[in-house]
């Protein structure tokens, strides 16, 4: 992460889909609001900030997870592989990051209090309406929020470098808002 | 950011258990709820052990013999295991 000016924020991640969605998103040079995908509306990225190497396993892992056990590519002209990058430019008003630990704080505190003891579905849910009830208190919306999620499956190469895994059980992801997209740019494939 | 955060959590603490109930199930597609939730199944899939070539055996050992983990730990996902029997059937 970098400051551009004083009020923008510039973030970069890698996102694993089909060559074929890739190419189509490259060739709009935008992503395309979707609620019918395996995580709904928004964009998510893996995120790096300069050796994009582990954000690049995170998404071939990624497109392994929703392509083969999800079937998320079906009917794809082409669900092999592709890897893009791309900058995401935001407002600090618009920038949200839910992996801090003042938030983190917030959110264990509140499930605490509330008894959120029953299903792990609810304690992500109240994630979302902290984010929400901030929002409303503030009075804007936000339009990137980092998160930290466990990885996906074991990553590529990861044999031959466990010290991959004993860095990253868990990664940041930076999820784009549906109504947003637009603060994504300069998509572009990578090697794969 | 803290007197921010204090007030958001007086906020939800003063909600009733059916106030909180409806926030919680109007979030239910938010994109942050969807991210974690597809963590979370990718790893039941793993817990289920339906073994493909892209979720293999050694998945399953890294996640139950990784060093980290105690024996606490691992009878607590037992714990969790038997808890969420209908997820897994879904993941299966």
């Amino acid at each position: 992460m970098s400051l551009l000016a004083s009020a923008s924020i510039l973030l970069k991640g890698t996102h694993g889909t089909s060559k074929s969605r890739a190419e189509t998103i490259v060739k709009e040079e935008k992503f395309q609001a979707s609620a019918d995908g395996l995580l709904g509306a928004g964009a998510y990225f893996w995120a790096y900030d300069n050796d994009m190497s582990l954000a690049k396993r995170l998404a071939l892992n990624w497109w392994r997870f929703a392509g083969g056990k999800n079937d998320a590519y079906k009917g794809d002209t082409d669900p092999s592989l592709a890897i893009l990058k791309a900058d995401i430019e935001v407002d600090s008003n618009g920038y949200f990051d839910a992996s801090s630990e003042s938030f983190l704080e917030l959110l264990i505190k509140t499930a605490e209090q509330k008894k959120i003891l029953s299903t792990k579905d609810d304690f992500n849910k109240l994630r979302a309406v902290l984010v929400k009830e901030i929002e409303t208190v503030q009075g804007f919306n936000y339009e990137v929020v980092k998160a930290e999620v466990d990885v996906p499956g074991q990553i590529r190469g990861e044999a031959g470098a466990p010290y991959v895994y004993w860095a990253a059980k868990q990664a940041a992801s930076y999820v784009v808002m549906p109504d947003a997209l637009d603060v994504i740019c300069n998509i572009e494939l990578v090697e794969v | 950011m803290d007197d921010l955060f204090k007030r958001v959590f007086e906020r939800i603490v003063t909600l009733t258990d059916a106030e909180l109930r409806e926030r919680l199930d109007e979030v239910a597609d938010h994109p942050l709820v969807r991210v974690y939730q597809a963590v979370s199944c990718l790893r039941g899939l793993m817990l289920t052990s339906s073994v493909d070539e892209s979720f293999a055996k050694q998945d399953f050992e890294r996640y139950f013999l990784a060093q980290s983990l105690s024996y606490d730990d691992i009878l607590r996902t037992d714990e969790w295991l038997a808890a969420n029997d209908e997820r897994f059937i879904l993941a299966a």
